[in-house]
């Protein structure tokens, strides 16, 4: 044991000087939770490290702390061999470290030449204007694409504030490159250019780190992998290619095999109709796509499921469903009538919804338990109470629902932010499947939860079905799209295919119209 | 009537000045991402250690200096809460405002309404080669010059430089500035005292070139009209030449109107530049174009480690 | 090296809040006490100045609460805007046309005579309640800024009083800037009390109602969620743009009453001073009250009691009519950078360990 334990210590020596980045034992937390504990990670130089993991697993935090945004409460930072330690944004750049983040760090009002200027005029010793556009023009070439310098960020595709993301952290001199999500936001030949790029740049001599939660972007692109689960590492640096999708995803949800949800009870009879939208246009937000022409229809009892990259209209569809944002044409039908405009209408005629970001959409995070869960019924002519709202009635529906979806660790006057993920998400259904819900749009649902409250999510959603629901679910989550939905259909770049039995689809066809209708 | 034209006209300048240094330096505060309320304090703050200097007998410039000083102690108290303590800057800016008349109003106390030098245009017409009306525009004392030349050089330095791009961008989006390399505490900051220095030579202006004296009350709210003409101006300093312009106009056409003898509704006019800042507000924001203009990180502090 | 660092606080308990506010009051408290006794006074001087003429003595106490009567109010209208994160800086606009609308009522004879009061009390709030009401419209539906529209609102209703005062409102017999006298029915009693007038039931009513409506009532739970999350109030259902219009149209009808407590109960006309010197204790009363609407009353009365003392500071101490700011500035400044505590915390960073 104890030569087993020296020859792998020798070995870790010798390629330490191959090295780019060790990071060992780190932890970071927010508050009470860590968001890392114990994380490891090790780059070589030369390589595409994809580094993958449910969302909320931590692999934009440990990342951060490579990149000088988060300083690690403990662990061990080794850049090139020599032990490392960022206090700014800055620090980490000057040691050749460029990161693009997931949301990008880019000044949206300013040109892009201004955008390169601020970030890299310093380090690349540009003294005018001039020898800063050469400097992109070069680099352009080298990478085989241009950038208007003069457009205005803010205006420019997503894939095009990549691309100057890029050169931004290559013209800073980045020799070690950390892509946080980089296709998550691309149309599939953009996401395969930028995996494509990713993979030059690598050849090149530097070290590329690919985070991503897709399994198609590690097997097909990356050598290497890390797998990070609840803020540590699971598999640390392991070849890419003897890897299984299968593995893979068993490292990323948690070691115990994935229990199915059972079957869905007895018979089924659906409803009539419930919900009808027929040829729903509505402009783009701000970094999201249009809707052109949607179509479908849900009948109560039913749950309808909408497959499909994040970012292609999901977000505006759902928008358009409760009111907050505007049709440009189009029609949505409730029982065969006209959804009144404004969304306390709808919600009043039985329209509840569950969002991607439960936090920026759902709930209120300053306000404490018992006010989260009675807002609702206090709106609308059938509000519960009108005249005197009284904290014993709140605590009581609080506690209700407390007990009922069993948000652990919570008391009625705790301000919702301090929940854990899955417990805010019960919080969250608790607060929607009030009496009244006749149509129930689900965002995401299970997005960042553990495994028990994706069981539990996912009951509820069966449940809220069975009780004559009209159910429309969205998510990236092809498994559980394929599990839940009676049918289904795939939305990409704002367009929706025809929907279709999910007893008689073709699983395969699914996963190539979520990549292939743009 | 046209003897009366030409004094209004030839006034104007002098009472823009003030409005011009102080909405510069607004917008250099702005342009950073604070919003500074407190510039009535700082300028009333600047307008009393002047006039006190002065009268001590230390001289123009030093009692200038020295107003500038005060003017600054006060931006970086403001400062310092809403930058580094993180204090909402609306309210840091009405406490810097409120500490900044009482302060001065204690400094003052007893030293009012006495005559002091200051700073005077030259005797005679530099200009009299000039038609008589653009000659008096032209014969400006030189820190009301200086207030043109500040304006444009904010102006220059905002909109044409790297420290210029660098504010900026620490005002538009601060986490991208931050992950440029750019310390956003200190720009801030910085740009505080830079702003704080401008406001304080517009209360300079007040009591050295304006008034020659010291009266409580003296700002007499044109710190909060900068604040509104920020905005009319939409942070860019050689609009907001033309705002001061407006305002100014309007301002020295008031003791003229009055030393003429004529019945016209004083108020009126004096409310005017107030309704037009107004409508424009409404304007820009019928036409969303006021959205782009400002500053789109303004008011919102910046913690690296915590979400937005 | 052991290192600072500054983290976001996730919960200050209810105990710590509390301690937090308490040390910003009692260290303002310090400072300017501090700062009286390098202006001449004595430390028994201070006593006998804020503790027993203002409270102790018939005369301070009438000055006191007869001058919380507005002030209440203006900090009830800052608090309650403040409910939806509006930041009211109008109040003595809002104030101004208050007490315009007051005095038109009166002056034109509008209404029968038997309730010609609460015409104007209506009036006045109807007056407030617009002043404040479009700047609210104007944020919700096009995105204006409310600060500088509130601000502006100030001047553009002082114009107009004074354009009034010196045109057609001016008193026909001695031809001062000021309004015909009220008639005796058009004016609020006096209590028995010096000064003190009817006044103070409408104070104490709004302070009531308002603490009904953000504590109580439905309105209030809405416009918590409008305050903390207006995405997410939206796609509850909370009409967040009605929420706020409410809220601030309230506030400014809060205003606008106390400029008819102001005409209708101490002045009993419109004089050219009705409006002056209410926007920074206003925000001081909300802010110490924490927006509470019956902390607004406490906070009130004990700014009132500051201004009683100023008076008399001015008066004995030959003390600068700055005084009382100067004193609302450190009060608010202290309280400002204590509750930075609330927000956030500064710890030693865990060391690291050091790489092999
Ligand atoms: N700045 C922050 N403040 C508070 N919590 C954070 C912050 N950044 C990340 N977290 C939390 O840390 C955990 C890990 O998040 P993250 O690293 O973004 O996950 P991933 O990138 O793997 O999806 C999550 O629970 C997240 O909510
Ligand atoms: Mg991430």
């Amino acid at each position: 044991m104890e030569y087993e334990l020296s020859r792998i210590q020798r070995e870790r020596f010798d390629e330490i000087s191959k090295l780019a980045v060790r990071l060992a034992e780190v932890e970071k937390s927010f508050g009470p939770r860590p968001a890392l504990a114990g994380a490891n990670f090790s780059l070589e130089w030369g390589e595409v490290h994809a580094l993958l993991g449910e969302n909320g697993a931590g692999k934009s935090t440990l990342m951060n702390v490579l990149a000088g945004f988060y300083t690690a409460d403990a662990g061990i930072l080794e850049v090139d061999g020599e032990a490392a330690r960022f206090e700014t944004p800055a620090a980490a750049a000057d040691a050749g470290i460029g990161m693009v983040h997931q949301h990008f760090k880019l000044v949206g009002p300013l040109s892009v030449l201004e955008n390169l200027r601020l970030a890299c005029a310093r380090r690349a010793g540009w003294r005018s204007k001039a020898e800063a556009l050469r400097a992109m023009e070069t680099l352009g070439k080298e990478l085989g694409f241009r950038l208007d310098p003069s457009a205005r960020v803010d205006e420019m595709a997503v894939s095009d504030q990549q691309k100057l993301e890029i050169m931004k952290v290559l013209l800073a001199g980045a020799r070690i490159l950390v892509l946080d999500e980089p296709t998550a936001v691309l149309t599939e030949q953009e996401a395969q250019s930028a995996l494509g790029l990713a993979r030059s740049l690598a050849r090149s001599g530097r070290a590329v780190v690919l985070i991503t939660h897709k399994l198609r972007d590690v097997l097909g692109f990356s050598d290497r992998v890390t797998v990070m689960r609840a803020g540590r590492t699971i598999i640390d640096g392991a070849a890419s290619e003897g890897m299984t999708a299968a593995s893979l995803s068993e490292a990323m949800v948690g070691g115990a095999p994935v229990t199915e949800l059972p079957p869905p009870s007895g018979s089924r009879h659906f409803k009539p109709e419930m919900l009808r939208v027929k040829a729903l246009c509505a402009p783009a937000s701000a970094h999201g796509v249009a809707l052109a022409k949607i179509d479908f229809s849900v009948q109560g009892g039913e749950i309808f499921g909408i497959a499909g990259i994040g970012g292609n209209g999901q977000a505006e569809l759902v928008e358009a469903l409760i009111g907050v944002r505007a049709l440009t044409s189009g029609a949505v039908l409730f029982d065969g009538v006209d959804m009144p405009p404004s969304p306390e209408a709808r919600r009043e005629r039985g329209l509840r919804y569950i969002p991607a970001d439960r936090m920026g959409m759902g709930l209120f995070g300053e306000l404490p338990l018992n006010v989260n869960i009675s807002l609702p019924r206090l709106l609308g002519g059938g509000a519960e109470k009108k005249w005197l709202v009284t904290k014993s009635w709140m605590n009581g529906l609080a506690r209700d629902a407390i007990s009922q979806f069993e948000v652990a660790g919570a008391q009625v006057d705790l301000p919702a932010r301090l929940l854990s993920g899955g417990n805010a998400q019960k919080l969250m259904l608790a607060r929607e499947f009030t009496g009244g819900m006749e149509i129930l749009i689900a965002h995401s649902p299970t997005r960042g939860l553990d495994i028990r409250a994706v069981q539990a999510v996912q009951t509820r959603l069966r449940a809220a079905a069975a009780s004559g629901c009209a159910v429309l679910l969205i998510s990236e989550d092809l498994d559980e799209i394929m599990q839940l939905s009676d049918r289904v259909a795939v939305m990409s770049h704002g367009r929706m295919s025809p929907a279709e039995n999910v007893a008689a689809v073709d699983r395969a066809r699914i996963g190539r119209l979520m990549l292939e209708m743009h | 009537m046209m003897e009366l034209f030409t004094a209004w006209v030839g006034s104007i300048p002098a009472f823009a000045a003030p409005f011009l240094l102080a909405t510069a330096g607004l917008i250099i505060n702005e342009r950073a991402g604070v919003m500074n309320l407190g510039a009535e304090g700082v300028m009333a703050m600047a307008a009393v250690t002047s006039v006190l200097m002065e009268m001590a007998g230390h001289g123009t410039a030093l009692a200038l200096l020295s107003g500038i000083g005060a003017g600054l102690g006060l931006a970086a108290i403001f400062g310092i809460m809403a930058v580094f303590l993180r204090v909402d800057q609306v309210l840091a800016g009405l406490v810097a405002f409120a500490l900044g008349i009482g302060v001065s109003g204690f400094l003052g106390d007893g030293s009012e309404n006495q005559t002091v030098n200051g700073i005077s245009p030259p005797p005679g017409s530099d200009f009299a080669f000039l038609p008589k009306l653009l000659a008096g525009v032209l014969d400006q004392d030189w820190l009301t010059w200086f207030a043109f030349f500040a304006a444009i050089a904010v102006w220059f330095i905002i909109e044409r430089t790297d420290l210029g791009l660098r504010l900026r961008a620490v005002g538009e989006d601060a986490p991208a500035a931050d992950a440029a390399g750019v310390n956003v505490a200190l720009y801030r900051f910085g740009a505080v005292l830079a702003g704080g220095v401008l406001c304080a030579i517009a209360g300079a202006h007040l009591s050295l070139v304006g008034a020659h004296i010291w009266v409580d009350g003296m700002v007499a709210g044109r710190g909060w009209i900068a604040v509104a003409m920020v905005t009319l101006s939409r942070w860019n300093a050689l609009r907001a030449i033309a705002a001061a312009l407006l305002f100014g106009a309007i301002q020295a056409l008031v003791p003229q109107l009055l030393s003429s003898g004529m019945n016209v509704p004083v108020y009126f006019i004096q409310m005017s530049p107030y309704l037009a800042t107004l409508a424009y507000l409404l304007i820009a924001g019928l036409f969303a174009k006021g959205a782009d203009a400002q500053p789109a990180d303004l008011g919102r502090p910046y913690l690296r480690e915590e979400r937005r | 090296m052991p290192r600072l660092i500054l983290s976001p606080r996730l919960a200050a308990s209810r105990r710590f809040t509390f301690l937090v506010l308490l040390g910003g009051i009692l260290a303002g408290l310090v400072v300017s006490g501090g700062f009286l006794l390098t202006q001449g006074m004595g430390l028994s001087d201070l006593a006998s100045q804020f503790v027993g003429y203002t409270f102790g003595n018939p005369a301070g106490l009438d000055q006191t609460l007869t001058r919380s009567i507005p002030l209440i109010l203006v900090g009830l209208s800052v608090a309650v805007c403040l409910k939806v994160k509006f930041w009211n800086i109008g109040v003595e606009g809002q104030l101004w046309a208050g007490a315009m609308a007051a005095t038109a009522v009166s002056l034109y004879h509008i209404g029968p005579e038997a309730v010609r009061l609460w015409v104007m009390c209506v009036a006045a709030m109807l007056g407030g309640g617009l002043w404040c009401g479009v700047c609210a419209l104007a944020r919700v539906r096009l995105r204006a800024n409310e600060v500088v529209t509130t601000l502006l609102m100030n001047y553009v209703a002082y114009m107009l009083a004074q354009q009034l005062l010196y045109g057609a409102w001016r008193n026909p017999q001695d031809s001062f800037p000021v309004s015909k006298v009220f008639a005796p029915g058009e004016t609020l009693a006096l209590l028995g009390f010096g000064h003190v007038h009817a006044g103070i039931f409408f104070s104490l009513g709004a302070a009531l109602f308002c603490w009904w409506l953000c504590g109580f009532a439905r309105v209030g739970y809405m416009a918590k969620a409008v305050a903390a999350n207006p995405a997410a109030a939206r796609a509850v259902g909370v009409p967040a743009g009605a929420v706020v219009l409410l809220m601030a149209t309230l506030g400014g009808a809060l205003s606008g009453l106390a400029g008819f407590t102001i005409v209708c109960g101490e002045e009993h006309r419109l004089t050219q001073f009705v409006g002056n010197d209410f926007i920074f204790p206003s925000i001081v009363i909300a802010y110490l009250a924490r927006s509470n609407p019956l902390g607004v009353v406490v906070a009130a009365i004990a700014i009132a009691a500051l201004y009683t003392a100023g008076d008399s500071l001015k008066a004995f101490y030959q003390l600068p009519g700055a005084t009382v700011l100067t004193i609302e500035a450190i009060l608010l400044l202290c309280v400002c950078c204590a509750e930075f505590w609330l927000r956030y915390q500064l710890g030693w960073a865990k060391s690291t360990k050091v790489a092999p």
